[in-house]
């Protein structure tokens, strides 16, 4: 038997490839990334919750437990094949939206290349917070429950940020920039993404090979 | 040699508990798991396939800890249950990919044979498959590893008669030509009576009967129907359990020559019991 772990992440990609109806909203995203090259990091946030969060959900209404317990592998391939797939789909992902970026960029004269960089670094390291956070909750929790977890994160980073004053913001904005044009900043963002996932993957599989999915008696 | 052993099984869930002291499946027979619903039979199937972890006690498949962390044992089962978990858009070709890479042991003319056997297209999305054709479909990739352990979980359930016909004609040959074990969770016992060659009982959570050979099970139990005026005598401590409408009583004895003989020459009639007669005078009469 080739590695159970590429036989999961396989099995994944056939399921988000019979996916492609479904998932044809999601090219709308990379249409109003195409107008607006600035929101790279969103595109691949979206990307992402597009298939990876997409495909979970279907799996769990599809109950798809009963075929994983079947299977001959343990719940820690299972889950580290999941993290496998995310991170296969967003390093797809950031070269994806680059292109579309720098193709929209040429095209609108709206992309600046000096943020070439800061842009694939932020939109990687993004991602990994993005799957870090939401990979295990919507494995341990299920789809419904990650969702108002999510709500939570959301809610408390604008609360956050709503307690910091327009001018104080504002006076951010060059440190920012500042940041953006940092070489060695930006370059640690890539493995300190890496290191957050791994964090991520190691703290969940504890929670997920414990976790026991119950629909019937 | 023994395909499943259980000792001391505990599982509690919410408020129903699974106990099973000792359950030992013998290899190469057709095992069936008789239980209403909610007694306990998915969450036996789930524990066995490790989806479910045991409270306390032991689950030795195939002479290897199901309990543990080795997986390898699912190498040598299948599963066959209501619920197959596929995403109701990927074509049974895309499901055979992912299923396949799994079992070392993958024979394809096999797969290809059951396919044509059940005339499945293989382009077909799982989705658009009747009922039937899923749970056919999901029996030919069960089979196509030749499984020394098939495990089922009501697998005949919303079928047709022809289908269930079928299905189980099926794996009577399989059973013959390949000497698989079959443990097969129903609460349809018309099925168990065409194929198992051993019967449990199960009844909220617990062994109502443990392994009892079918034939010798139903050849030991005799349903018997007579006037209201036998039940009066010492006849009526025989029956395991009896409904009586004041013309006459229908009942299930397991001791039949014994009440025979306390019946003393009045006339009553009898007949083979079928596994149903049996499981359900056994809940009734609350008697092991």
């Amino acid at each position: 038997m080739k590695s159970p772990l590429f036989a999961l992440v396989k099995s994944d990609f056939i399921k988000l490839y019979s996916l492609r109806r479904t998932l044809l909203i999601f090219l709308l995203v990379l249409f109003i990334l195409f107008l607006s090259p600035q929101m790279f990091s969103a595109g691949v946030v979206m990307l992402l919750y597009g298939s990876v969060f997409t495909l979970l959900a279907y799996d769990q209404s599809a109950a798809a437990y009963h075929w994983y317990d079947s299977l001959p592998v343990t719940r820690r391939q299972i889950f580290f094949g999941k993290y496998l797939f995310g991170i296969l789909i967003l390093l797809f992902s950031c070269p994806l939206m680059l292109a579309i970026c720098l193709v929209a960029g040429k095209t609108l004269g709206k992309f600046d290349p000096s943020f070439l960089l800061a842009n694939l670094s932020l939109g990687w390291f993004l991602g990994c917070f993005f799957l870090s956070l939401m990979l295990p909750l919507t494995l341990i929790l299920g789809s419904v429950k990650a969702r108002y977890f999510n709500m939570i994160i959301y809610i408390a980073l604008f609360a956050g940020l709503s307690s910091v004053s327009g001018a104080d913001l504002i006076g951010l904005l060059p440190v920012i920039g500042s940041l953006s044009q940092n070489l060695f900043l930006l370059c640690l963002l890539v493995p300190a993404g890496l290191i957050l996932v791994l964090l991520s993957c190691f703290i969940g599989s504890a929670i997920y090979c414990r976790k026991e999915f119950i629909d019937a008696i | 040699m023994n395909a499943i052993e259980i000792r001391n099984l505990e599982k509690k869930l919410g408020s129903f508990r699974l106990s099973l002291p000792r359950l030992d499946i013998p290899e190469g027979f057709v095992t069936g798991f008789i239980g209403e619903n909610g007694a306990g039979k998915t969450t036996t199937i789930r524990l066995l396939l490790n989806g479910l972890f045991p409270d306390a006690g032991e689950i030795l498949i195939l002479g290897k800890d199901a309990t543990g962390k080795d997986p390898s044992f699912k190498k040598s089962i299948s599963y066959v249950g209501d619920t197959a978990g596929f995403l109701p858009m990927v074509t049974l070709e895309q499901i055979k990919s992912m299923t396949r890479p799994f079992y070392p042991q993958w024979d394809e003319a096999e797969f290809q044979k059951l396919r044509n056997r059940f005339d499945l297209d293989m382009k077909k999305q799982f989705k658009k498959l009747s009922r039937g054709q899923q749970k056919q479909f999901i029996l030919a990739l069960a089979l196509a590893h030749h499984p020394r352990l098939l495990l089922m979980d009501e697998p005949t359930a919303n079928l047709d008669p022809l289908i269930r016909q079928d299905f189980l004609g099926l794996l009577q040959d399989y059973i013959t030509r390949e000497g698989m074990t079959v443990f097969l969770s129903s609460h349809i016992t018309s099925d168990l009576d065409k194929v198992a060659d051993y019967i449990v009982f199960l009844h909220k959570g617990r062994l109502l009967m443990e392994l009892t050979a079918k034939d010798e099970l139903i050849d030991r139990h005799r349903i018997v129907k007579g006037d209201s005026e036998l039940l009066s005598g010492a006849a009526r401590e025989q029956l395991l359990n009896f409904s009586d409408n004041g013309f006459g009583f229908s009942g299930l004895t397991r001791d039949f020559e014994r009440f025979q003989a306390l019946a003393d020459g009045r006339p009553f009639a009898y007949d083979l019991p079928t596994l149903e007669d049996i499981f359900i005078n056994y809940v009734k009469g609350g008697k092991q």
